[in-house]
């Protein structure tokens, strides 16, 4: 019975990865086009209120919009339209899923941050510190108290809402990295300890709950909203996956990450460490830089 | 950042918690996954043995299919009343995208094989599985205690075979009218490179255990642990090295398995085996036995009877599938060749022969003959007792 009930989960499931890659790649579509006319616009000496700097640009990330480029609920449906679009024998989600095949649940909460982000959804990260700080400065924090757990707290708070791509997000990027190259060297060897097959029990949800809570209490929202929907896809079954890593991790995520931390370890060789900043948690973001958004 | 969004998103969140948990600790309350335990009927008969009269061993063919001139890897097993259903798949040629399953139906009243019928191509794959399926592969056939008949294939979406995934549907009468094909989902990695090619074995709660094989990188056993709903329950590596593929397993009691393997192409030119005391989840590393292996499907079936002992089919060459043997042993025994198939005329291939126990004391061979056509060779222990 229960079986019949959620016998449509999967297929919503690809239809949902589906759209949610169109959204996500749609929106940076489209913010390119509207840098890019900016930046001609800027160049042929007509500067307007939105596009005068760089500086404007960049901030027009964190601004939303009233265009289909700043509704990504728009871009969302969009890509759920495509998704059935018949092609063939099936629909073009159909087509691209042969490829891709079942994404885990944290590349499509990344792939949403990365629509949300790119649709303007995300308030300015300046903002949200200078609030936080006034927010501190109000309850009398002591500069003791903020240098101990509260300080790393709101440092991993602050971090909370960097948009996927921002390399802040680094040391996810190292976890997803591991545990892929541990998940499919063991298992695709078909010799030495079978972590994969450790997925079938439970004890890998239990762990991942259990950070989900760590990360909560850490002021981390995205990661453990991330956690806990993983443990509840997989519970659930939604992506018909009865293996927990199946629901936790995929190539798409391992390879994203790993091009990330690629591109993020050649910026920090080949740019001089310029000031005291904190280049981990802050800089090197060409697209954010010091307008990492905040989500609103 | 607003306090009031934060408070929503942690309430979000604390509730997203406890959830899970009261999920979690239900589950944790469900009878916990046991070793598996083969299912009596796979160890002996549900029949007694006919006595033994007159031999029987009749060879027939599977009737041709013109628009499918290439065939290959065959598959069997028993309906009820005494019926059998055999499926293939047939094409242009083997990995084309023409290739389609066939279905056809022994009538045991006629003592002969029906027309086969296009089961399924990579049209209706790609339909029922909501993705595309580029080409079809090897299908395994199998009935299960309840009466339910199951059918296990191929799909590849992605590249050559090593893009391969393990689709399946059932048929809750004899094959009439069939289930839509679901994807069981075997590795972490696109779920590429996990084929089928032989019979599973019925374990007591129902399930099955089917042996499957890795072909992405690397080539290795693997048992899938379905359920009775033929849902996947668990995966177990068979410790088979990196060269070992399409085992094929019969059961030694109910939690003894032995398992023989087509070898690669960088090992011996042996057939590999090893053994299982848990029911499949641990395995001893695979050894070279002293029969020969072209790199080619073997079957093995536990005989009739109580007394134990196999029957294995096989490619009794190094480097050659043209012809195909016979080879039994009884428990603690050596391996005895006790009978070699005709020879295609030709001198192409016999080859990827299924086994199974029919009713009485009969057993049925369905092999590859010449890539032309499906040769199915019914026989008895009457006939194995007389041979040398």
């Amino acid at each position: 019975m229960i079986a019949a009930i959620w016998l449509p989960a999967p297929w919503a499931w690809s239809h949902l990865s589906f759209a949610l890659l169109v959204a996500a790649v749609a929106a940076a579509g489209l913010q390119a086009w509207s840098l890019g006319c900016r930046w001609l616009r800027s160049r042929g000496g007509s500067e307007d209120a939105d596009g005068g700097s760089v500086d404007q640009m960049s901030e027009s990330l964190s601004k939303p919009g009233r265009g289909i480029a700043n509704r990504p609920l728009v871009l969302l449906v969009v890509g759920l339209v495509l998704g059935f679009l018949p092609v063939g024998a099936t629909d073009l989600s159909g087509h691209w899923l042969a490829y891709t095949g079942e994404l885990s649940f944290p590349t499509l909460a990344y792939l949403w941050l990365v629509t949300l982000a790119l649709c303007g959804r995300m308030t300015d990260r300046s903002s949200a510190t200078k609030k936080a700080e006034e927010r501190i400065a109000a309850e009398s924090v002591t500069a003791t108290r903020i240098s101990s757990s509260g300080a790393i707290r709101r440092t991993l708070a602050a971090r909370s809402a960097d948009p996927p791509w921002s390399d802040s997000r680094w040391p996810e990027r190292i976890v997803w990295l591991l545990l892929g190259t541990l998940l499919y060297t063991t298992a695709l060897s078909g010799q030495g300890p079978d972590f994969y097959r450790w997925g079938y029990a439970s004890t890998p949800s239990w762990l991942t709950l259990l950070a989900a809570v760590g990360l909560h209490w850490a002021g981390r929202w995205d990661l453990a909203a991330i956690a806990v929907g993983t443990v509840l896809s997989w519970q659930l079954r939604l992506s018909g996956a009865v293996n927990f890593w199946d629901c936790a991790i995929d190539p798409l995520l391992v390879g994203s990450s790993v091009v990330m931390l690629l591109g993020q370890l050649v910026r920090v060789i080949i740019r001089p460490v310029v000031g005291a900043t904190d280049h981990r948690f802050y800089d090197g973001d060409s697209a954010a830089g010091d307008k990492s958004p905040e989500l609103a | 950042m607003t306090d009031r969004p934060n408070a929503a998103r942690r309430r979000f969140i604390v509730i997203g918690i406890g959830v899970a948990t009261v999920i979690g600790l239900w589950r944790e309350l469900q009878p916990a996954l046991s070793e598996p335990r083969v299912a009596p009927i796979a160890l002996r008969s549900e029949q007694q043995p006919a006595p033994a009269g007159e031999p029987t061993f009749i060879v027939s063919f599977l009737q041709a299919v013109p628009e499918a001139p290439s065939v290959h890897a065959s598959t069997i097993t028993r309906l009820t009343g005494g019926d059998l259903l055999a499926a293939w798949f047939g094409g242009s040629r083997e990995g084309a995208q023409d290739v389609a399953i066939y279905l056809a139906r022994w009538d045991h009243s006629q003592q002969s094989w029906g027309p086969a019928k296009r089961w399924i191509d990579r049209g209706a794959a790609t339909r029922e599985l909501g993705r595309e399926v580029k080409k079809l592969g090897n299908p395994v056939l199998h009935q299960d205690p309840a009466g339910r008949i199951w059918l296990y294939f191929t799909t590849v979406s992605v590249g050559g075979w090593s893009g391969s995934s393990i689709s399946v549907k059932h048929s809750d009468d004899d094959g009439g009218t069939w289930s839509a094909a679901r994807r069981l989902i075997t590795t972490p990695f696109l779920n590429l490179g996990t084929l089928v090619r032989n019979s599973p074995i019925d374990i007591a709660d129902g399930g099955v255990l089917l042996p499957c094989y890795h072909e992405f990188l690397r080539k290795y056993g693997l048992i899938v642990r379905l359920d009775r709903d033929g849902r996947l329950v668990t995966c177990y590596a068979m410790n088979s090295g990196t060269d070992a593929l399409q085992p094929a397993i019969a059961a030694e009691s109910d939690q003894g398995l032995v398992a023989f393997y087509r070898r690669g192409g960088r090992t011996a030119p042996r057939i590999l085996s090893n053994r299982s005391s848990d029911g499949g989840a641990t395995w001893t590393p695979a050894e070279p036995i002293v029969l020969p292996n072209p790199s080619s499907s073997v079957a093995v079936l536990r005989r009739h009877g109580d007394r134990g002992g196999f029957l294995l089919a096989f490619n009794p060459d190094e480097q050659r599938r043209d012809r195909l043997a016979l080879a039994v042993t009884e428990p603690g025994g050596d391996w005895r060749v006790v009978h070699t198939f005709d020879p295609v005329p030709d001198g192409t291939e016999s080859s990827y022969p299924t086994l199974i126990r029919g009713t009485g004391d009969e057993y049925h061979l369905t092999y590859t003959w010449g890539r032309t056509e499906i040769a199915h060779v019914r026989f008895d222990e009457a006939w194995l007792e007389r041979l040398p």
